[in-house]
């Protein structure tokens, strides 16, 4: 069916298209003229006449077709893009009325506007076909009034406007421009307006011709009747009461009507508004005989909003259904949650249900107009002021919420509320806020775990000083000159573990640190590629082998070694030289000071080593292929430019590595000998501060001896610490210089 | 011309020393590695994983040492990652531009080089003097105290890594900052936190000097924290010290187990953080 129609209107639009045939010989002057010509001059070379003719015939119709096919594809796209972009539903037509550009708006006015067609099929106004016409034969604006005809609430300003448009390569084209501007609100506004001033009026002057009559009556006739004063006057002031309503109920409205803008800012609880409403009206109530029920989650539910405005929305709804509903016995008023649409956040949905006679459906959108009324008689009758559902209406759009009401004649009807909740009650708000206390309990978490590390080293010192007080106290600066280690006489100096651990230290960095850092350069600048990565790791690996086996080892492999091969040799070529005849003296036990220092190189070596390639490697590589360039030698670049460079970081490493040796305990232990005893030989036993605390703690008798070992960790933990920090901040300074 | 070959012998006697020093370095790993296999292989049997540790003079295997390890390995860890982890997150997150981080770093790194059997003398003095007892809990909690450091060291070098652009995109989608660290900067470091996880237990798997004054040590197979504890270092310690050939014998072992299990440690944490370098 409807494929038919369109067919037929594309046919009826090709036909009307047809009829502009004249306009568009005029605009094809030249391409006739130039076939007339070319056919003169097949006459001129002698063809025949009628030949001839044909021939002229033929060409003007083919370039005409050509011509016309042309027009037709007109391109509009340019016009149609700046009637898409206007607000307003526009169309464009040519200067025959056919339409030739339109935008989607206007499908709101006309669906079966459409290009190509004739714009009076689809507008047929006669106002507003006269003015096209008119516009077209003028060439002059036109202005009419367009109400459609199938919806005729709707009506449009619509101007007609000729325009000249460039077209194409060849001149301009007229057009006609209509532009429909809806009233349709404008209209509806007036008339409430209207309405409003007429109602308003009317409202106050009831009651005022009552007072006037009643006035004019106590005046006149009923001067001197008391019984018909009392009276009158009762109905006096029951309509100055009612004209006092009224002015109240205006001007609140008007008041929340200027306010409507800004949201509540204070909180209300829903369940004590409703109770207080159903309070104020239980007499209504009563009187009527309805029951009035209320359905309510345990939980309060707040809402965002002024708690007397509140009050004032669910009187004015439950007063009408008391009123208007009484036939049905029965107010259901329900309070739920839900969620809110568009919001996001919940809402509090309060509905008041009645089962009264119910509202007509074409009452409904104008029940809460102002003084709109479904039964007039009935609302004075009980005292309405015409005004509730409009106060209503407008206290719940300043709560930001919606009221809808929803009727069947015969079986009541339901007023809906929906208000958005409170911020504490909204979920949305509920995850931001747990989030956000997620965020921060776990920031504080982190922070509290920071500060367990500086609490850590803070309760060390702590628990070591605490620990060492006892002995330092007994032998206050002695226990730190002291050579004696007598725990049977509870005497204790801790000259000889203090010596035992820088001597063995000492030695042992004489020993790696050269190795370490030739080793760190084969890692880093003599190495091939290919082979640095796992060199690297098996140097890394070395660093982390736990110190006990290094000891069990120097225990059993290194000192029977060094007892029989080493120590003897030694021992018998310096025997003459002054100064190494007492370093390399006495029997050789294999175990002793040399030992314990031999065992410390070879793990710090590998400690060292990665730590200062690692500091090798952030020499940049420009320095050292400039100096390549000059021609100089590995040994020349890397003595002259990558060890100044990295100076600091290197004596960071080493550093480290001091640290490690000096608080290092199970390969010390092992192969020390633990003697208390300052020696001059290297290869006589000794002591270093871990290796007696590790030796004696656990067998230690009374609190002295307890405390003068603790009171050696303490120096030990202050000599580290000294060291330490020191490389720390060295290797601190050259990461920051990397930075850069 | 003489200037010339003296400056080419001079770097090549350079290039000689350090190629030495190398061969010097790697030597002592394959003599110690050597060593241990050479020593500790012959008593590697069944029993070693199977029989408590023997009194002296008889056979016997390692058993309640190694379940000893094991247990206070585990509860240090347990205690010592979320800790440490969350302190590298205070440093690379929350207090990357505050004053407090430098200082935190900075004693992180001291406690992360410092004596060993400083900390455990630290712990006897707070747990085990007041207790009156040596007990598991106490050497699980010195151990802990060796891997929180670790794991901030590594904790915060890997956040420091997660782009910042990951951060960005996740922050302008409305994440609270917690839940960005948590589901996202966390997801991207996993593999490198999982190696700093590694590296601490092959580090406090050897350490003997906190567990001599706090777990102490145990004859007997126990499952029982609250009770002295065997550990596997202190068992080789002891044994390697005392003149029996089968407590020796059990103490080579030992060390072979454990170099074995700290070596196979610190290469998979390496080749986790090589997975995640070269992806």
């Amino acid at each position: 069916m409807f494929m038919t129609l369109s067919l037929v209107r594309e046919g009826v639009g090709k036909a009307l298209g047809t009829a502009a045939w004249g306009s568009r010989l005029r605009n094809n002057r030249w391409p006739i003229v130039a076939a007339l010509l070319i056919v003169l001059l097949f006459v001129a070379s002698g063809l025949s006449p009628l030949l001839a003719v044909l021939g002229f015939v033929v060409l003007v119709i083919a370039l005409l077709a050509s011509r016309t096919a042309a027009v037709e594809k007109t391109d509009w796209s340019q016009l149609q893009t700046v009637i898409d972009a206007l607000p307003d539903p526009v169309v464009a037509l040519d200067s025959a009325g056919i339409i030739v550009a339109l935008n989607e708006k206007t499908r709101t006015i006309a669906p079966a506007l459409r290009a190509q067609l004739p714009v009076s099929v689809a507008l047929s106004t006669p106002a507003f076909v006269e003015a096209v016409e008119r516009a077209i034969t003028t060439g002059k604006a036109q202005r009419a009034e367009f109400s459609e005809t199938m919806r005729a609430d709707h009506c449009y300003d619509v101007h007609v406007i000729p325009v000249s448009l460039a077209v194409g390569p060849r001149g301009s084209s007229r057009l006609l421009l209509l532009t429909f501007h809806d009233l349709t609100a404008h209209r509806r506004i007036e008339q409430m307006r209207a309405d409003f001033v007429a109602n308003a009026s009317h409202e106050l002057r009831t009651p005022l011709t009552a007072l006037s009559g009643f006035i004019d009556t106590l005046q006149g006739p009923a001067r001197n009747d008391p019984d018909a004063r009392e009276r009158f006057l009762g109905i006096m002031q029951s309509q100055a009461r009612r004209m006092a309503r009224l002015i109240d109920d205006l001007l609140s409205l008007s008041r929340i009507e200027l306010s409507e803008h800004i949201n509540p800012d204070t909180q209300a609880e829903l369940g004590p508004v409703i109770r207080q409403v159903i309070d104020m009206l239980q007499t209504v109530a009563q009187e009527r005989g309805v029951e009035v029920t209320v359905a309510a989650p345990p939980e309060p539910l707040f809402v965002c909003g002024d708690r007397d405005e509140l009050i004032r929305v669910f009187e004015n709804l439950v007063e009408n259904a008391l009123k208007y509903g009484a036939s049905g016995k029965r107010v259901e008023i329900r309070l739920e949650t839900v969620a809110g649409q568009g919001t996001g956040g919940g809402e509090a949905k309060i509905s008041v249900r009645d089962y009264g006679p119910g509202i007509a459906p074409e009452h409904l959108p104008r029940l809460t107009e102002r003084f709109y009324r479904v039964d007039v008689g009935l609302s004075r009758a009980e005292g309405g002021t015409g005004l509730g559902l409009a106060l209503v209406k407008h206290i719940v759009n300043r709560h930001r919420g919606r009221l809808t009401i929803e009727s069947t004649p015969g079986e009541g009807s339901t007023f809906t509320v929906n208000l958005p909740l409170a911020a504490n009650q909204n979920p949305d708000v509920k995850v931001l806020q747990r989030l956000r206390a997620g965020d921060t309990a776990f920031r504080m978490l982190t922070l509290a775990a920071a500060g367990t590390v500086l609490a850590l080293l803070g309760g060390v010192i702590f628990a070591l000083l605490a620990g060492a007080m006892p002995a330092l106290r007994a032998f206050s600066w002695g226990f730190l000159i002291s050579e004696s280690w007598n725990p049977v006489t509870e005497q204790f100096g801790a000259l000889a573990p203090i010596y035992g651990t820088l001597v063995t230290s000492l030695i042992a960095m004489v020993i790696a640190v050269p190795i370490g850092l030739r080793i760190a350069m084969f890692l880093s600048e003599i190495c091939p590629l290919w082979l640095r990565r796992p060199l690297g790791i098996i140097i890394e690996l070395l660093a982390g082998i736990p110190s006990i086996i290094y000891g069990i080892w120097g225990l059993f492999v290194l000192t029977p070694f060094l007892q029989s091969t080493v120590q003897p040799v030694l021992i018998d070529a310096f025997a003459d030289v002054p100064v190494l005849a007492n370093l390399f003296a006495g029997p050789p036990y294999g175990i002793g000071i040399l030992t314990a220092a031999l065992i410390l190189a070879i793990m710090v070596l590998p400690l060292i080593a990665s730590v200062s390639r690692d500091v090798f490697q952030l020499v940049p590589p420009m320095l050292k292929e400039a100096a390549y360039g000059v021609g100089a030698t590995t040994w020349e670049v890397f003595r002259n430019v990558v060890v100044p460079y990295a100076r600091v970081g290197v004596i960071g490493a080493v550093l480290l590595g001091l640290g490690r040796a000096l608080g290092e305990t199970m390969a010390v232990t092992f192969v020390i000998g633990n003697a208390h005893r300052i020696s001059s030989s290297l290869f006589a036993p000794g002591t270093t501060i871990s290796a007696t605390i590790a030796n004696e703690f656990t067998e230690a008798v009374g609190d002295l001896y307890t405390s003068a070992l603790i009171a050696l960790a303490l120096v030990l933990f202050v000599i580290t610490f000294i060291v330490l920090a020191a490389s720390r901040l060295l290797l601190l300074r050259v990461e920051r210089q990397a930075g850069h | 011309m003489s200037r010339y070959s003296s400056r080419r012998r001079r770097n090549k006697i350079a290039i000689g020393l350090s190629l030495a020093s190398m061969l010097f370095g790697l030597a002592w790993l394959a003599l110690i590695l050597g060593a241990l296999i050479w020593q500790g292989i012959g008593g590697l049997s069944l029993s070693v994983f199977t029989e408590m540790t023997p009194p002296p003079g008889s056979k016997g295997g390692l058993a309640n040492a190694i379940v000893g390890s094991l247990l206070m390995t585990t509860l240090a860890v347990a205690i010592g990652t979320p800790l440490g982890i969350l302190a590298g997150t205070y440093l690379a997150e929350y207090g990357r531009y505050g004053r407090l981080a430098p200082i935190v770093r900075f004693v992180n790194d001291i406690l992360l080089s410092a004596p060993s059997i400083v900390i455990g003398l630290f712990v006897y003095e707070i747990v085990v003097a007041p207790l009156g007892h040596f007990s598991g809990y106490a050497g699980a909690l010195a151990l802990s105290l060796i891997v929180i450091p670790i794991v901030v060291r590594t904790t915060e070098d890997m956040l420091l890594l997660v782009p910042k652009e990951l951060r960005e995109a996740a922050a302008a989608l409305g994440t609270p900052r917690s839940i960005v660290i948590r589901r996202i900067a966390y997801r991207a470091v996993r593999a490198g936190m999982l190696t700093g996880v590694l590296l601490a237990i092959a580090r406090i798997s050897g350490e003997t000097a906190p567990l001599l004054f706090t777990a102490l040590n145990n004859q007997f197979f126990s499952l029982d924290l609250n009770q002295p504890t065997p550990s596997l270092p202190v068992v080789i310690f002891q044994f390697a010290l005392s003149p029996y050939k089968e407590w020796q014998q059990l103490a080579w072992t030992g060390a072979l187990i454990i170099t074995l299990a700290v070596l196979a440690l610190s290469i998979t944490a390496r080749a986790l953080a090589g997975a995640r370098k070269s992806a």
